[in-house]
């Protein structure tokens, strides 16, 4: 065994977040740097401190842009105003109707989805659902300043959250905005906001609108 | 100074990090090169540990990836820490100087 191999081969002894995280690009740089015993030290120590104290770097808001980032906001506030202790697909697709200056926006009303149609849908989806006590901070009500009231998203908006930045990287855009927050929507799918939308609108239609022509 | 983020035995790696992207945003093997020519050997296990607590600490932050490569830029935070470390080492730069009577 070569001994570039036996440094390549210790990358497995890193967690496996890690190595969906860093791992291709650590194999090319191994692949270009000499592989001293120096080095091997370095990434057999890399291995222990990323078991003990490295954690996976992508929370759900890293790239999200202004825009992106208000959204956020105006879903945890309609989650606020349906006594909802959770944020999930449908606030966040309510939210991207309420920012009504973006591109998803548009797209959206053009093809005729409005605050009040989501609204109904919802209310056959979810129910009239019992007031609920937030759950972060188990108080009646909330104080009205968002920001501050901590949030809980449902495991279907987190996933369309990272999916959003997927379609922003295919998209070439460095920041999330309220267009990839709507693919990331589309793309998870199994949440109430697709589901919603699936019934209100030909899915394949939006994402034409959303993406402009020529991409794949 | 405000609270200053803590990175142990990263510090050095990390103050070479955030210098090779400074000018601009850089992917790992980049930053190794660089800061080779400065002086800091980074082995893969430092540059990956040292990104991965400043990446945490909002000091940089990812761009989409390139082929196999992830650029990183720093963020707003991470120019005014790094501007704070450099302040600080100067100073201790200049008092050792100083002590050994190297005019600066």
């Amino acid at each position: 065994m070569t001994r570039r191999r036996l440094v390549t081969l210790a990358l497995a002894l890193y967690p496996p977040w890690w190595r969906r995280h860093y791992g291709a690009e650590a194999t090319a740089i191994l692949e270009e740097t000499p592989p001293t015993a120096r080095a091997f030290v370095d990434v057999l120590r890399g291995a222990v401190d990323a078991w003990r104290s490295q954690r996976p770097p992508r929370h759900p808001f890293a790239r999200f842009g202004d825009e992106a980032r208000r959204i956020v906001v105006l879903a945890q506030k309609e989650a606020h105003e349906l006594d909802h202790g959770y944020v999930g697909t449908e606030h966040i697709l309510l939210a991207l109707l309420a920012a009504a200056e973006t591109d998803a926006a548009r797209a959206l009303t053009e093809l005729g989805v409005s605050p009040e149609t989501v609204r109904a849908r919802l209310r056959d989806i979810v129910g009239q659902g019992v007031p609920l006590r937030c759950a972060p901070c188990s108080r009646k009500s909330c104080p009205p300043d968002l920001p501050k009231w901590s949030m809980r998203l449902t495991p279907r908006a987190k996933r369309g959250f990272a999916l959003s930045c997927r379609a922003a990287d295919r998209l070439g855009a460095t920041d999330v905005d309220a267009t990839h927050l709507l693919m990331g929507l589309l793309d998870e799918g199994g949440g109430v906001g697709a589901v919603i939308l699936a019934a209100l609108v030909d899915p394949a239609q939006l994402r034409g609108r959303l993406e402009p022509p020529g991409q794949p | 100074m405000s609270s200053a983020p803590d990175l142990g035995r990263f510090s050095g790696p990390a103050l070479a990090i955030l210098t090779c992207l400074a000018d601009g945003p850089k992917h790992g093997y980049a930053m190794m090169t660089e800061s080779r020519t400065l002086g800091v050997e980074l082995g893969l296990g430092t540059l990956y540990g040292a990104l991965n607590r400043l990446e945490r600490l909002g000091l940089i932050e990812a761009l989409p990836a390139e082929d196999r490569r992830r650029p990183y830029r720093i963020t707003p935070s991470g120019a005014a820490f790094h501007r704070a470390e450099l302040e600080r080492l100067d100073r201790l730069v200049r008092a050792g100087q100083h002590k050994w009577g190297v005019a600066s």
